[in-house]
């Protein structure tokens, strides 16, 4: 479209060459006859547009000496095109004066709403709501493969519980942060009767997520019924951001159901303990 | 008006946040650890850990002596929370159904109706929405009083009864937090109920509300920009650019806003004043559609200034950008197809934080993902994008399973071949144990009897010793011996014995009452070792259950897993395909569509060059001749 204007426009101009080197001619003709009244034809296109968006006014006139276009273009060549871009509904005039008089006429330029993103990047509305259909369509499947795959999930879960964490033997190790502390905890290590087993290092998503209230699984494992050792140490900053270390010895009993055993955290300045054990 | 409704849209969604799980103390651990994933994004594994609390704990005799029972209500309302995070829309609100219909306090139901009727919204199940709404009686939690009114405003809304949702939030007093998009919405319920002087003057105190958080400046920048819209739509330039003047200049509204408020100013012929607003913007990221509007609006009003000269200049580098954009529009479009999009998406690092969407463009062949921010910010898009980020998910999780399974087998097949070999010894040494225990029960069991038949009824001759026991013996063949004899030493002898079984009675008779105490704390004595070898004999009978659990009973359900699996794992790589492809035909298309409207620029551009030279080549001319 726009391509065509342009071409259009080219050939308007050559044309007007053309025009204006027969015109010399006319003109020295018409000193020996009355000065014939001049005509003129203006188009706008398109004529309806958004806000800021470009129209192309063309225009041709005959005997005439001078052509103004208005609003906002001025004076112009005999026979052209020009572009605008109107913000508002305009009507176009152009006024062709020639020695027979004047002529006028006029080209309306209606104006939609201003362009928005949306309405010049946007698929087309078919486009939209076939792909919206599809998206739509899959979703319902993706659903369904979402709920299968928890339930497996339950069973894989179960199953990994019988096979390596049976009840008799399973203790679950937690850890949790005092209700509102802000210390900065980076490690803990754990050790089950001076056997090294879990040493967790927290990044900052993991640490968002206790100081939320959130509640770490940090170790799952196999102990003997009895008595049992628990080292605790915890490696942390504080708000100024020096190190600091805690370490807590602790006794469990593991009796023959599953054993939890919760850890609570506080930092330093907190005035709370800094590590409590508690059983569920 | 089209650019006001397109607008509008995005807003009620806006008001709509999620609500952190609140409460008191923790007391269950396992809802705890389903709250740490959820708080990570990890919803899959929150849903699957409370999926499984929930279902023990439905299955108990007493409920209310779970750890879990504190919090029922907060983790039937969570898993709807989860399931809606994780884009479950068909799942959610099923736990919450079941909270509505139990026997619960008028707070903890409305709440439930009120959580109910936000996922019906959500889903754009307004009936059922209304119907959820309307079952809400009585006391209402003071902490969703704000949030519930400002949904059934929403709803009304949605349902097309503006004028009840203006009833609605205009006598709402919400928190800092809803205040914007209370004020916001206000405004636009006004104007669908055909009321466009007080939508205008209700959008005008909502873009002038004190706002701290990103969320409250976003809401008071989108109210700006409506209502900036609609001033200039109505003609009203002045108010229109004093509205757009107030959206802050580092907000997601401010392009807009900028281009918007220069076309105010130029409709009402203020071109240099335009160029103020336009010349902040034309520097601006030369993807933005505001901006690449901008680079043909500037030298629009420098020739209206008639600078034609200035106006060729920077149509002519109009055209540069358009074309040099042009080029990286086609090279996003190939690297789309290419696959390079989706293999940006889900590399884990990309997805760090917040801004991983703009950073995929520093990834190597990844397309300009600037031309892709406004469709990636759309909800559907955004919805298509994260199921397939959790189909990629849940295909690297099948894979792992299928390992797992895989080392199940291996641990039963390692455990068969250790125990088998040694269970039949132990059995047999099991089964003499266990006979020797049972035997060892059974002897203390008749003597416990025997003793407690002695209370009743006295037997001395019981309680003997084995010493007094052969001595009672020998009297008794004594007395035999002797019994038929009448000779003096016979008589003398069975005197003798008499004497003796007289003694022995005497000591049986009269020890009789502290050898029973005695016997009864032997017994008890006896108490403690049985115990222990009971305690000794349950933990073998465990421990010998134990390890054929641990390698018989899975066969079946490992295979049924496998295919299961197996199915599973196909359908999600099918699934990925389509999604995949769906995403990059949508990127292509909006890739499409914005290389369209840059050819159109160009073109534009072009234009603009051939025609400001020819004017300013004019006025030149016609300054010369003058």
């Amino acid at each position: 479209m726009r391509f065509r204007s342009l071409r259009t426009t080219v050939l308007f101009g050559l044309v007007a060459l053309a025009l204006m080197a027969n015109g010399k001619k006319s003109i020295a003709a018409a000193q020996l006859a009355p000065s014939p009244s001049p005509s003129v034809a203006l188009s706008a296109s398109p004529t309806s547009a958004q806000a800021g968006q470009q129209v192309t006014l063309t225009w041709s006139s005959t005997n005439a000496t001078s052509i103004t276009l208005e609003p906002s273009v001025g004076p112009v060549a005999a026979q052209g095109a020009t572009t605008v871009r109107p913000s508002q509904s305009t009507t176009y005039t152009v006024t062709a004066t020639g020695p027979g008089g004047s002529a006028h006429a006029s080209a309306q330029v209606t104006i939609t709403p201003a362009p928005s993103q949306a309405a010049v990047r946007k698929p087309s509305q078919e486009e939209i709501s076939s792909d919206q259909q599809q998206m739509r369509g899959l979703d319902e499947q993706i659903q369904e493969i979402k709920s299968d795959s928890l339930r497996m999930a339950a069973e894989l879960s179960q199953l990994e519980e019988k096979l390596l964490y049976p009840s008799g033997t399973q203790v679950a190790i937690f850890v949790e942060l005092a209700k509102g502390d802000t210390m900065r905890l980076d490690a803990v290590r754990l050790q089950i009767d001076g056997q090294l087993v879990a040493h967790y290092i927290y990044s900052a998503k993991e640490l968002q997520a206790l100081r939320k209230g959130g509640v770490q699984r940090i170790y799952v494992g196999n102990v003997a019924t009895g008595e049992h050792k628990l080292d605790v140490l915890v490696d942390g900053k504080l708000e100024g951001g020096a190190d600091f270390s805690r370490t807590g010895q602790f006794t469990f009993r593991k009796e023959v159901k599953p054993k939890l055993v919760g850890l609570t955290l506080a930092g330093p300045r907190s005035g709370n303990t800094p590590i409590t054990l508690g059983d569920w | 008006m089209r650019a006001t409704r397109q607008l509008i849209g995005l807003a009620l969604a806006l008001g709509l946040v999620t609500y952190p799980v609140t409460g008191g103390d923790l007391r269950d651990l396992y809802f705890g650890e389903a709250l740490y994933h959820a708080y990570q994004g990890q919803y899959f594994d929150a849903l699957q850990r409370l999926d499984t609390e929930l279902a023990q704990y439905h299955v108990l005799d007493e409920p209310q002596l779970d750890t879990l029972h504190y919090h029922i209500n907060e983790a039937e309302f969570s898993v709807g929370d989860f399931e809606l995070d994780y884009r479950m829309h068909q799942r959610a609100g099923r736990a919450i159904k079941a909270v509505l219909e139990g026997a619960v306090d008028d707070a903890v139901r409305n709440e439930a109706a009120f959580r109910l009727a936000r996922i019906h919204f959500q889903k754009g199940q307004l009936d059922d929405a209304l119907q959820a709404l309307a079952r809400i009686k009585g006391t209402v939690p003071e902490e969703i009083k704000g949030d519930l009114e400002f949904l059934r405003a929403n709803v009304y809304m949605a349902t097309g009864q503006p004028g009840e949702a203006v009833k609605l939030l205009a006598q709402l007093k919400s928190d800092e937090r809803l205040a914007g998009f209370v004020a916001y919405n206000l405004g636009i319920a006004l104007l669908q109920d055909g009321r466009p002087q007080e939508a205008i003057e209700q959008l005008d105190k909502a873009g002038q509300l004190p706002a701290s958080d990103p969320a409250g400046l976003a809401i008071r920048d989108k109210s700006n920009l409506v209502l900036g819209t609609m001033l200039f739509e109505s003609g009203d330039f002045d108010r229109a650019r004093q509205s757009l003047d107030r959206v802050h200049l580092e907000g997601p509204f401010s392009n807009q806003a900028l281009l918007r408020a220069g076309w105010a100013e130029a409709s009402a012929k203020q071109y240099d004043r335009a160029l103020v607003r336009w010349n902040i913007l034309v520097d601006r990221e030369p993807t933005d559609a505001a901006v690449q509007e901008v680079i043909l609006a500037v030298p629009h009003a420098y020739a209206s200034l008639n600078l034609h000269g200035r106006a060729a200049l920077l149509y002519g580098r109009a055209l540069e950008i358009f074309s040099n954009q042009i080029v990286r529009v086609d090279a996003s479009i190939r690297s789309v197809r290419e696959g390079q999009f989706l293999n940006a998406l889900i590399r884990e690092e990309s997805r760090e934080d917040e801004t991983w969407v703009i950073r995929l463009r520093n990834l190597p062949d990844a397309p300009e993902t600037y031309y892709l921010m406004e469709l990636m910010a759309s909800h559907d898009f955004q919805t298509a994008l994260h199921n397939y980020l959790d189909l990629e998910d849940l295909r690297s999780r099948f894979i792992a399973w299928k390992t797992s399974l895989d080392a199940f087998d291996d641990i039963i097949r390692l455990r068969g071949q250790n125990y088998e070999p040694l269970l039949p010894q132990v059995d047999a040494q099991f089964r003499e144990l266990d006979s020797r225990i049972r035997l060892q029960l059974e002897q203390r069991k008749h003597l416990a009897e025997r003793l407690q038949a002695m209370l009743t009824a006295p037997r001395p001759d019981y309680l003997a010793t084995a010493e007094e026991q052969t001595a009672g013996e020998r009297i008794a063949r004594i007395e035999n011996q002797f019994g038929n004899f009448n000779d003096p030493e016979s008589l003398a002898l069975r005197r003798r014995a008499a004497h003796l079984r007289g003694a022995l009675t005497w000591r049986l008779e009269t020890e009789y009452n502290d050898r029973l105490t005695a016997a009864y704390v032997h017994l008890n004595e006896l108490k403690a070792p049985l115990d222990a070898l009971n305690q000794r004999y349950d933990a073998f009978v465990r421990m010998r259950q134990a390890a054929t659990h641990s390698y018989v009973g899975y066969d079946v359900q490992i295979t049924r897993l496998r295919e299961r699996l197996d199915e599973a794992l196909q359908r999600v790589d099918v699934l990925i395909a389509r999604q995949g492809h769906m995403i990059e035909t949508v990127a292509i298309n909006q890739l499409e569509a914005r290389r369209e409207r840059l050819t159109a620029q160009q073109t534009e551009a072009r234009f603009g060059v051939a025609d400001s030279y020819d004017r300013a080549t004019r006025a030149q001319s016609d300054a010369g001749g003058h």
